[in-house]
């Protein structure tokens, strides 16, 4: 006999069943990649990008530690010649079948302007080796992102940018660069010598030379106080406006319902 | 005299010092001897494995790597390739030729070069 006690217990059981297959059909679709062959049949090393959604098998890789290095690798370097930072970019901007050419022989400040509180640098440097070469130097960049792993040159392909009112991103205070063209010319441009080729380069997601120098406009060095606070969501409403009128306030997603965390970077006296 | 042959290696293991944890400042002073890996070494492993919190082993403290030197210098080296975990492929080092990547690793993990 069908008892009501059955009915229920039957409908419960179809829609555990039904749950139960979307979380399996969640896990099955969020599931892990499968590993990479380390090489392919041509015994070429796998490259793939921090987040493993890009990857390639390239024929060459080269890493020239100069200029006149970098000119012949143009021009003689099995195609397409992909330049590589740290790899941190999401989309398919890096793969090659060709060359992947690494910056991370071209590192390091090159000159500086204590005056014009300018810095030219190599683009291969990682941000987390130029905080403190500008350091030394009694310079600071305006922004930075949220991570330092990124170089000079691939965090400005990308128009890499941290937050704060009226901060730009990272390719907003290039004076000048200096690329080398597909052709192995040594190329050098600013707002006033070639600005086409300037303005397209800054952000050129590796498509307009390879980038070999970067002049930045810097700051003074100053000493930042950071501040996290957790407060309430409406409390944080409340003081948007006011927040918002401010150098460097952000928000974070709320730690807990209810609430937000606010950060606050303030600038301090001169370091 | 077969049972003292076995056991002499056995006791001499047993005499060397269990191997003692690093302090991140102890890990990150190290770097390799050759200079060219020294520089591969600074540019990209160094990152995470000289960092306490990163998850990775710190390089050469013993405590975290002998389990995973256990595992053998090829299980290690195609991790290292194609990522492990948190380590993203090859390490974040591109222009290294797997020669380099299982140098690296021997020197991470506390082994002589
Ligand atoms: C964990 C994480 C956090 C991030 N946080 C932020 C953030 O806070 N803000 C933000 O805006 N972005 C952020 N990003 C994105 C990241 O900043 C960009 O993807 C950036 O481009 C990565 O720099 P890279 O050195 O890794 O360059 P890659 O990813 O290696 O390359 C990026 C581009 O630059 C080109 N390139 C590299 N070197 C040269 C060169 N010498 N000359 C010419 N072109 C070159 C490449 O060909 C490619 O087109 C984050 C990414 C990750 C993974």
């Amino acid at each position: 006999m069908t008892t009501r006690r059955k009915v229920l217990l039957g409908g419960a059981g179809v829609l555990a069943l039904g749950a139960g297959g979307l979380v399996g059909r969640r896990v099955w679709l969020d599931r892990e990649p499968a590993a990479l062959p380390a090489t392919d049949a041509q015994g070429r090393v796998v490259w793939q990008n921090w987040s493993g959604l890009e990857h390639s098998y390239p024929a060459q890789r080269a890493a020239p530690a100069s200029d006149a290095e970098l000119a012949e690798l143009m021009r003689r370097a099995p195609v397409p010649i992909r330049p590589v930072g740290a790899g941190h970019s999401f989309t398919a901007l890096v793969p090659t079948d060709g060359t992947l050419l690494s910056m991370d022989r071209m590192t390091g400040l090159v000159s500086h302007d204590a005056t014009a509180m300018t810095a030219t640098v190599r683009a291969g440097t990682r941000l987390s080796a130029l905080g403190p070469a500008l350091a030394a130097i009694g310079q600071e960049m305006p922004n930075l992102p949220d991570i330092n792993k990124q170089t000079l040159a691939g965090a400005m392909a990308t128009a890499t940018h941290g937050t704060g009112k009226g901060l730009t991103a990272l390719h907003g205070e290039v004076t000048a660069l200096k690329l080398v063209t597909p052709a192995g010319e040594i190329v050098q441009c600013s707002r006033d010598t070639k600005p086409e080729l300037f303005h397209s380069a800054r952000v050129g997601l590796g498509a307009f030379g390879v980038l070999s120098e970067v002049t930045l406009a810097n700051k003074p060095l100053t000493r930042v106080r950071k501040e996290v606070r957790l407060v309430d969501t409406d409390a944080l409403l409340k003081d948007w406006p006011a927040l918002a009128a401010r150098r460097n306030r952000r928000t974070g997603p709320p730690a807990r319902a209810g609430s937000g965390c606010r950060y606050a970077d303030e600038p301090q006296d001169a370091a | 005299m077969r049972r003292l042959f076995f056991a002499l290696p056995l006791a001499l293991a047993a005499c060397e010092a269990p191997p003692q944890p690093l302090t991140p400042e102890q890990s990150a002073a190290l770097k390799p001897a050759d200079a060219r890996l020294a520089a591969l070494y600074e540019s990209s492993c160094k990152a995470c494995h000289a960092v306490a919190d990163s998850g990775a082993p710190l390089t050469g403290d013993r405590t975290q790597w002998d389990a995973r030197w256990a595992k053998g210098e090829t299980v290690l080296l195609q991790h290292t390739q194609v990522g492990f975990a948190a380590m993203p492929a090859g390490g974040q080092c591109f222009t290294c030729t797997p020669a380099d990547h299982a140098a690296l690793i021997r020197f991470m993990a506390g082994r002589a070069q």
